[in-house]
Parts: structure tokens; C-alpha cells; sequence
């Protein structure tokens, strides 16, 4: 029996949350969300995520402050793609040494390509 | 004939005296001779022969003293047979006889005709005693000795006018020799003392505008005669010129017109002068006086020095033309000089638009024309001056590098030249800075230090003027005590401040629009972000319902309820964005009009807060208002403000919290609301920015927005007639207050206070 692979959604804006875990949930992983960075490492302990999608403008903690948090903890670190509405979306994702990252807006068929890729159900 | 003066004795007609002496010794054949001439009342020696200091021991001697004025005295030749033990002879001339061992002594008169101007003596040391032929051949001798010294005093008389009149002649040569005014007038007094044999002279030019005489050239005065200033009638220069003719003084000192300082400071007795008159008109004067001695001036003195005062007068006209024409040149000159300089400074200044390029280029400029050291100082925004650019002569302050490094850094004080050129904008020219000037605008020790190390000793500090604003100054500087600025250098720096103001003027509306060009990309960027993501969330969402549809064609109840929520939020979002960039452009254009109704402000407080507070759960708003507060306002707008203060109270306190809305008419005609949050707060320095247009008062949160609200709202309140201000009390949050003229005259009557929760 195979494991529903975990993922970890760090996102301020409340509709792109609830977006995000509507169509991962429908494709069968198993959704954490969180409204910042500082939330998100308090979540990340239990949550165990395989994968970070990560916003990078947050407020209280944004995305590049809760990448060096994240990574610096003890366990091995899940990949992080980042979810930007930035126009650089590929140089953001470089400034944290992010595992893949996706623009906003997005269509559904990228963003679960791109979780599958990074996040195969074990 | 008349003998005016024992210094004026000739060296041809000295050799004459000593001759005819030495002859009548040798036709006497006797051991010592002399011979006296007569000066007033004095006989006075003129030669001598015999042993050293036994004839003749005493200069003068009064007509009948001794034996000599015996002789001069009565007019006949005098025999004493016994020198040294007769009564009448002069007690020196006695002990003379005895060590000298003179035996016998003779003297007869010299005449002129009737007058007795001189007395030959005769002294032996034989055995003989002088009888009436050494008397006969001694007279006979002394006749013609009267006629040698008249031809040789006539002789010298015409040697020493010969004299003059070369002198006066070169006076003359020197018109061909364009020498300096100054010089000149240096000459002519030399060479009048020299002329008059006189140890004083003064030249003094008329000064026109004052009306008076003004001493330029001196021999023999202290420089207190520099600051002597005479009138016409004042000590004799003074009456001169108004008698504009010649003047002649016995005795300075019992004159009318004598003036107290030169008889305080002066010993002069004879004095003469001489008007300077060019073709009439009086140039000047000149006088000469004579000290200590009873020489008086005569008629020939005087027509000597009017042929030299009238060749002296054109001299001096003409270097005073020479002069005229040199300042004439020279001014050319330096005109020709200060617009090549100013032209070179408009091209300089025009090469860049670059604002600190701009205020480097302008230091450069001054130095080293106009500049040991040129500092541009400006103010800045919050009223302070601060040292902008900074350019030195190169070389002379190496060793002052590390002094020059605290110059530049170093404060500025408030008292100083620059600061009060900055306030009243009008430049300050100080020629000499005084001694005490550094100890006064010194910050502290260290700066005193480095302003005294600096040396500066002349300094013109210009305010920057454009538009009729002070924008700051220029300050230049000269070190060293020779070069310092004069009202002509004040002149120049100001029409390079005036070029310079300009200058840095367009330099800053460049940077400006520059800066309003980044900020407008930087707003389009902001925006396209913000439309993202309700555009996310709109695309999203309908892509997951098309989905389901596609799928099986059976829609998840609770999946579709998320969907449209959702989208209603996203397209209100988006809608409200697109309202906010109409607004702007509205704003922008002048083109926002109000639409006033009469409004009841406490209800619709209450309506934006409950509409708010269903979108949060993490915030209580807790609202305080009369029962109606009446007001002809725009409705929709004021919504617009209210909305967005509260969504800013929200947006700022991610934790939670308490939000107060306070509604309330501190005075009839007045509403005043406040909305007050415990959020993260504004930090102090971004505070004066707050209600500019694209700016987000937290950059580092990462808060969602464009930066426009508080800019709308602020306009939206100004075109009421209102304010909207910024409080940060000390236990954190912001609390804004928004005051609003009602627009009614007579206020509904008030109703009670109540509470709303």
C-alpha cells in the first residue's frame, strides 16, 4: 500500500491556501497549510512535509527567512518549489536554491506536474 | 651778497676761503691765519690754517665778541701784542695763545663796499711783532680776497641754480618715463628735499569728493602724516590750496592756521608751499619745511620750487593718466577674464544632468580662480547643512589631508557665514576673517583645530538661489594674508552661484523625474503583482470546477461553496484594484469630482465595520459613535477612506487584536474619527512617507497593496474641506484621525452617546 506523499503549502493570501490544498487533496496528498513562514515552522515538526510550496511575500516571516530556518533544522530538508507572483519567479526561486518554482497564476495541470515530480506518493 | 647758510656753502667756494687763508699765512709768514664771514649777527668760521685746533677753535662768535668781532664790529684792522694775556680776547683763544705759543695776533676787516662781511686773522710766533706794513699788505690782500670770494660765491650761486634748474629738468624727463603715481610722487618729494636742502617735504593730491588735501609722499614725517586730512585753509598745505599760491612760513609754530598735531608732532619752523595747478585747476600741494635751525625761506626758494611744483604738476597729470589708462586696461582685461571663466562654468555645468556630478563640478570650478578651498554646502530636507562637495588647491594642503577629511565630514555650525547666508539668502563678503572667528563657529575642539590648520584669511560665501528658493551656498576661501577678496570677487561668485543655483537645480528636477519614472515601474510591477493573485485564485478555481465537470459532470457541493466564495473575493479584490488605479489616474488628472448628500457618518461607520469583521476573526472591532452624525459628504468616497484605514488596521496587526473606531463632534460643524490599532506600527523614519503615492509604509513585510490607500484617502479627505492625520502612541499601534467639516450650518440636535459593540 503506498503512502499519500505529505505536502507542506506556505501561502498569506487565504483563497490561494484553500486553492492549493483544494486540487492536492482531490489528487490524493496529504495538505498542511500555512499563512506565513513563522507559522510554517512551528507546523513542520509534526507535518513531516516531501515538499514545500512555498510564497515568498509574506508577512511576519516571509519565504526567504523561512528557508534558512527550515534548513537549518536538524532533519533533512524537503525540496522547496516556490510559488510566486513575482516577474522573476526564476531568479527568486535561485536566491533560496529553491528545487523548482511556479508562477502565478497558475493552471492545475503544472502545479501537479510539479508536485509529482518533486513528490512522489512513496 | 648774502650768505644764507653754512650748508649751502659750495665745495668750489670752501676751496676758495682755504686758499685765500692759506696765502695770506704764507705773504705774512706767519704760523697761524683764519678767516670768519659774517651771518646776521655772527661771525662764523669758514677756514682755517695752522696747527689743528689752534686757530679758530670756536665756530661762531658774535659781531664785537673777542678779538675777531672786535674787527667786525668797528671796521678797522686790530693789532694785540700779547693774545694771551689781553682781557678782550676770548678765554679759549687766550689758553690757545699760551699752548701754541703765539705772540703777536692781527686782524682786518673784509668789506664789500662799505659792509664788512668777513675778518682775516693773523697769528705769529716770532719774536716780531705785527707794525702797519703787515696791516697795509694785509688789507690790500683782503681787498682782493672780497672780490675772489664774491666771484666764487656769485660763481656757486649760479652753479647751485644750474643745479636746480637740472633737477627741475629731470622732473621733466621723467613725463617720457611713465612711471606709477606712487613712485612719482616719491621722487618729487626726494628730489624737493634735495632741491631746498630741507630735511621735510610733503605731497599732498586733492581729493575732490572730499574736498580736501590728502598727503601721498613724505620725507622726514612719521606715517602720522599719512592720516593727516586738510581743508582748504587748514595748516599751510590747506592754505595754499585755497589762496592757490605760493606760501611762505618764518616760524610754524605762530601762525593762525597752524594745525595742533603738527605742531605736537613736528619741530619744523620755516615752512614754504607751493600750489600744484594743472592748466588752473588745483592738483595739489607741496611744502617743505625746515627744523632746528634759523634758515628762513627766500624769494629764490620760492620761484625754485614754483618752476618745480609746475613741472611736477604735469608729471603727475601725466601718471595719472598712464594710471587711468593701465586700470582701464586692466579692468578689460579682467573682464575678459570673468567671462571666459563664466562661459567655461555654463559649459562645465551643462555636461551632466547628474546632481552629485553637478555639485563636484561646481567645487572645481571656483578653485583655483576664484579659491584656495570651495565647499558646496546644501540643505537638506530636514533643514540641516551638510557639506555636499568639496575642491582644494592642489599641493598646499597635502599635509593637511587627514584635517581636510574632518573638514568634509566635520558639522556645520548654525552661526557661521554659511548658515546665515542660507537663511537670509544674501552673500557675505569678508575681506579678513577676524581672529576670533573660528572659536565662534567651532563645533567642538577638534573642528576649532581643523578650521585653524586650514588658515583661512578671506572668505565670500554666496547662497544658491533657483526659483526663489535658498537651496544652499557656496563658501569660498583664501589662506595666506596677501590675496584677500575684494568686492570684485564677490561679484564674480555670485554670477557663478547664480549659474551654479540653476544648475543644481535642473540636476534635481532630472533626479526627480528620474525617481517618478522608477517609482511608476515600480508601481506597474507592484500592481501586476497584486492582480496575480486574485487571478490566481479566479483562474484556479474555475479550472478545478471544469474539472469536476469534465470528469464525471457531477460537482462537489462543498468543493463548488469554497470555488464561489472565493471568486466573489478574488473579483471584489480585483475590482477594488481597479478602482484604486482609476483614482489615481482621476486624482492625477484633477478630474475626481465629489458628489455630496447628506449622510448620516455614524451609520455608515457601522455598516463598514460589520462588513469588515466578517473577514477577519483574528481582529475585534470595537466601535464607538453618536447615534447620527449628519454631514454633506460624499458617501461612496468616504466609505473608501473609512474601508481603507480599517483594512490598513487589519493588514498591520497580523496578530489580532482590538481595532477601535471612534466617531464623535468635538465642536458643531466638526466629525472626528479615529481608528486606532496595537498593530506593528510605522517606524519613525518612513512616517513622512506614509502619504505618498506607491508607498508602503513596512517594505520589509511583505503587506499586500499598491501603496495608494492612505494617498486616496488623504485627497479624498483634503477635498472635503478635512484633514487626516497620523498619531504613534508610545505603547505601539498607529491611530489615524480623520477631522471633517459637516458641511451643515446649524448641527441636528445631538442625540445621546451610545455604544456599539
Amino acid at each position: 500500500m503506498t503512502r499519500a506523499a505529505r505536502i507542506l503549502v506556505v501561502e498569506d493570501d487565504e483563497n490561494i491556501r484553500e486553492l492549493v490544498d483544494v486540487i492536492l487533496s482531490g489528487a490524493g496528498y496529504e495538505v498542511t497549510t500555512a499563512p506565513d513562514g513563522a507559522a510554517a515552522l512551528r507546523v513542520v515538526g509534526n507535518a513531516r512535509p516531501d515538499l514545500v510550496l512555498l510564497d515568498m511575500r509574506m508577512p511576519i516571516m516571509d519565504g526567504w527567512e523561512f528557508a534558512r530556518q527550515y534548513r537549518a533544522r536538524p532533519e533533512p530538508p524537503a525540496p522547496i518549489v516556490v510559488l510566486t507572483a513575482a516577474r522573476d519567479a526564476a531568479a527568486r526561486a535561485a536566491e533560496i536554491h529553491a528545487d523548482g518554482f511556479l508562477g502565478k497564476p497558475f493552471d492545475i495541470e503544472s502545479l501537479l506536474s510539479l508536485v509529482s515530480q518533486h513528490a512522489p506518493h512513496a | 651778497m648774502v650768505i644764507e647758510g653754512r650748508s649751502r656753502l659750495g665745495a668750489r667756494l670752501r676751496e676758495t676761503l682755504s686758499r685765500i687763508t692759506e696765502e695770506a699765512a704764507h705773504l705774512l709768514d706767519v704760523e697761524g691765519a683764519g678767516l670768519r664771514l659774517v651771518e646776521g649777527d655772527e661771525l662764523v668760521r669758514v677756514a682755517a690754517y695752522g696747527p689743528e685746533g689752534g686757530v679758530m677753535a670756536r665756530e661762531r662768535l658774535h659781531l664785537g665778541e673777542s678779538l675777531s668781532g672786535q674787527v667786525a664790529a668797528s671796521g678797522r684792522p686790530l693789532i694785540v701784542d700779547t693774545p694771551d694775556a689781553e682781557p678782550t680776547h676770548d678765554p679759549v683763544y687766550r689758553a690757545q695763545a699760551q699752548v701754541h705759543g703765539f705772540r703777536s695776533w692781527l686782524g682786518v676787516p673784509l668789506r664789500d663796499h662799505e659792509r664788512v662781511i668777513g675778518v682775516l686773522v693773523m697769528q705769529s710766533r716770532t719774536e716780531r711783532r705785527f707794525g702797519p706794513t703787515d696791516v697795509r699788505l694785509l688789507e690790500a690782500f683782503a681787498g682782493q680776497a672780497a672780490v675772489a670770494i664774491e666771484n666764487a660765491q656769485l660763481f656757486e650761486r649760479e652753479y647751485e641754480r644750474r643745479r636746480q634748474l637740472e633737477a627741475v629738468r629731470e622732473v621733466t624727463s621723467w613725463l617720457a618715463s611713465a612711471t606709477d603715481l606712487a613712485t612719482l610722487l616719491e621722487r618729487i618729494s626726494r628730489t624737493a628735499a634735495d632741491l631746498l636742502a630741507v630735511e621735510s617735504v610733503a605731497v599732498y593730491l586733492w581729493d575732490e569728493a572730499g574736498a580736501m588735501l590728502v598727503p601721498r609722499a613724505w620725507h622726514g614725517f612719521g606715517d602720522w602724516l599719512g592720516e593727516l586730512r586738510l581743508r582748504p585753509g587748514e595748516g599751510v598745505a590747506g592754505t595754499v590750496a585755497q589762496r592757490r599760491a605760493g606760501v611762505v612760513v618764518d616760524d610754524y609754530r605762530t601762525v593762525p592756521f597752524a594745525q595742533p598735531i603738527v605742531r605736537e608732532r613736528d619741530v619744523a619752523r620755516a615752512v614754504i608751499g607751493e600750489p600744484l595747478l594743472y592748466e588752473g585747476e588745483l592738483r595739489g600741494v607741496i611744502t617743505a619745511s625746515i627744523r632746528n635751525e634759523e634758515r628762513t625761506f627766500g624769494e629764490q626758494d620760492r620761484q625754485l620750487l614754483s618752476l618745480f611744483a609746475a613741472q611736477a604738476v604735469i608729471a603727475i597729470e601725466h601718471a595719472h593718466l598712464h594710471e587711468a589708462r593701465d586700470l582701464a586696461l586692466a579692468e578689460a582685461e579682467a573682464a575678459r577674464r570673468r567671462a571666459a571663466f563664466l562661459a567655461e562654468a555654463s559649459a562645465a555645468l551643462a555636461s551632466s544632468l547628474d546632481y552629485d556630478a553637478t555639485l563636484d563640478r561646481i567645487a572645481r570650478l571656483a578653485v583655483p580662480t576664484l579659491a584656495d578651498l570651495c565647499t558646496v554646502f546644501m540643505l537638506t530636507e530636514g533643514g540641516e547643512i551638510r557639506r555636499a562637495a568639496v575642491a582644494h588647491v592642489e599641493g598646499i594642503r597635502a599635509d593637511l589631508a587627514a584635517v581636510m577629511e574632518r573638514y568634509r565630514t566635520g558639522p556645520v555650525s548654525p552661526y557661521g557665514n554659511v548658515a546665515s547666508a542660507i537663511r537670509t539668502g544674501q552673500s557675505v563678503l569678508r575681506e579678513q576673517l577676524p581672529n576670533d572667528y573660528f572659536e565662534a563657529v567651532a563645533q567642538d575642539a577638534d573642528d576649532l583645530e581643523t578650521l585653524r590648520k586650514l588658515d583661512w584669511r578671506s572668505a565670500i560665501v554666496v547662497p544658491l538661489r533657483a526659483r526663489g528658493e535658498t537651496a544652499g551656498a557656496l563658501a569660498l576661501f583664501r589662506s595666506g594674508p596677501d590675496r584677500p577678496y575684494d568686492p570684485a570677487d564677490l561679484s564674480l561668485a555670485e554670477e557663478l552661484a547664480g549659474r551654479a543655483a540653476l544648475a543644481v537645480d535642473n540636476a534635481r528636477l532630472y533626479r526627480e523625474a528620474r525617481h517618478a519614472v522608477q517609482v511608476r515601474d515600480e508601481f506597474l510591477s507592484v500592481a501586476a503583482h497584486e492582480l496575480k493573485t486574485p487571478v490566481t485564485t479566479l483562474l484556479g478555481f474555475s479550472q478545478v470546477l471544469i474539472g469536476q465537470l469534465s470528469q464525471d459532470g457531477v460537482l462537489d457541493e462543498r468543493t463548488v461553496g469554497r470555488a464561489v466564495r472565493a471568486v466573489e473575493h478574488g473579483s471584489r479584490r480585483m475590482s477594488r484594484l481597479v478602482a484604486q488605479i482609476l483614482d489615481i489616474s482621476r486624482l492625477d488628472g484633477g478630474r475626481l469630482v465629489l458628489d455630496r448628500q447628506i449622510t448620516d457618518l455614524s451609520a455608515l461607520v457601522h455598516g463598514i465595520a460589520t462588513a469588515m469583521q466578517s473577514t477577519t476573526r483574528r481582529h475585534g472591532l470595537l466601535v464607538r459613535t453618536p447615534d447620527r452624525v449628519p454631514a454633506l459628504v460624499d458617501a461612496l468616497r468616504l466609505e473608501q477612506v473609512v474601508t481603507n484605514l480599517l483594512d490598513n488596521a487589519i493588514k498591520y496587526s497580523p496578530t489580532g487584536g482590538q481595532i477601535r473606531i471612534e466617531l464623535e463632534q468635538p465642536s458643531r460643524g466638526v466629525a472626528r474619527l479615529a481608528v486606532v490599532d496595537h498593530g506593528v506600527g510605522i517606524e519613525p523614519e518612513r512616517r513622512q512617507h506614509i502619504f505618498d503615492r506607491f508607498y508602503q509604509a513596512r517594505e520589509g513585510d511583505h503587506v499586500s497593496g499598491m501603496g495608494l490607500g492612505l494617498y486616496i484617502s488623504r485627497q479624498i479627505v483634503e477635498l472635503h474641506g478635512g484633514s487626516i492625520e497620523p498619531e504613534f502612541p508610545s505603547d505601539g499601534g498607529t491611530r489615524f484621525v480623520v477631522e471633517l467639516p459637516t458641511g451643515l450650518a446649524e448641527g441636528v440636535p445631538d442625540g445621546g452617546r451610545g455604544v456599539t459593540p
